[in-house]
């Protein structure tokens, strides 16, 4: 041990070219660390585009709602099934309500896996319509020509 | 000054350990934080409730109408541009085959990647080809000016269960042409039915 630590002291590595190295090593991963609250879920499996719309970002926070292909909803992180989807949007629709907006201000954003039943698809359209959201988004993987 | 410095430099001997230990932690915290990003797009759909058709004095063109029914399994089994059936039954059937393929090789535990690779190949190829059909038909519909699209209005009326990957397939024929880098709008209004 105490050989090791006095061969090391003697050799006298030259550090610089490797805290250059680590340092744009750094520098590269915290510029392309997105901090935006990223709502892509590995549960879902988009269907594939290559004429989709890129994504715009309206100063409205869209409400997501994302379809598994059991049919079953995530909604904050949790699956929640379908027949329920109905209570949790009335909540949010009183939050916005609370903030002096109306649901048909906001977006929903549908999020389903291209293995769900369009069935699904449809009621999420028509449980959200209910109560008063008026403009949808189909999202879709952006495949590139 | 060259020599100074030199000199301070060999005299002081910072201890490097305790930097690069940080310096390495950092790098393996923002290494493990890196999540790559799938470019996502959208597709608009405007539904309000109780659709209000328009102002009184305009009146609405009817809606172009595409049908698509469902096997029991949720495959595609027709597709209807109004009243022409748009897809010939051999592309049907190699929609089908190959995602039942893909189904049975993701079912498969042992997995085999490139019978896997090979059937998303060919379904890729088949989905290319309904999608070029189908819009071909709705070019067709409007004397192949993608202009006249534009103001159109699309009605998807689908079996429930069908997979909702054949009605982004449908959606995607009918929003825009891809021509090289650049995409040429079509129909810009898409909607559901109503539900019978």
């Amino acid at each position: 041990m105490a050989r090791l630590r006095r061969t090391a002291a003697a050799t006298d590595i030259d550090m610089t070219p490797m805290i250059d190295v680590t340092f744009q090593l750094i520098t590269f991963f915290m510029f392309t660390l997105n901090f935006t609250e990223s709502e892509q879920d590995q549960r879902i499996q988009l269907p594939t585009s290559q004429v989709a719309k890129p994504v715009e970002n309206s100063d409205i926070e869209p409400l997501t709602l994302q379809l598994m292909d059991d049919g079953r909803v995530i909604y904050n992180g949790e699956p929640v099934p379908l027949e329920s989807l109905g209570d949790y949007l009335e909540n949010e629709k009183s939050v916005m309500i609370a903030a002096d907006k109306t649901p048909a201000d906001a977006t929903v954003v549908v999020r389903a896996d291209g293995r769900s039943r369009t069935g699904d698809v449809q009621q999420i359209i028509r449980d959200c319509q209910a109560k008063g959201f008026e403009k949808f988004v189909l999202r879709a993987e952006y495949k590139g020509p | 000054m060259a020599k100074r410095h030199s000199r301070l430099v060999s005299k002081i001997d910072i201890n490097m350990t305790p930097m690069i230990d940080v310096v390495f932690q950092l790098l393996t915290f923002f290494m493990l934080t890196l999540k790559t990003v799938i470019v996502e797009g959208d597709f608009n759909i405007k539904m309000p409730l109780g659709a209000a058709a328009g102002a009184a004095d305009e009146i609405p063109l009817p809606p172009l109408q595409v049908r698509m029914t469902a096997t029991p399994e949720g495959r595609l089994a027709g597709v209807r541009l109004g009243e022409r059936t748009m897809v010939g039954q051999e592309l049907l059937e190699t929609l089908a085959g190959t995602d039942a393929a893909i189904e049975a090789a993701l079912a498969n535990a042992r997995g085999d990647p490139a019978g896997l690779a090979a059937a998303r190949q060919t379904r890729q190829a088949a989905v290319d080809a309904l999608v070029a059909t189908l819009q071909a038909g709705i070019l067709d519909t409007f004397g192949n000016d993608p202009a006249k699209a534009e103001d159109a209005e699309l009605e998807l009326n689908c079996d429930p269960g069908l997979k909702y990957d054949y009605v982004v397939s449908a959606i995607t024929a009918a929003s825009g042409i891809l021509r090289g880098d650049e995409v040429i709008p079509l129909i810009q209004k898409i909607k559901f039915a109503p539900a019978r």
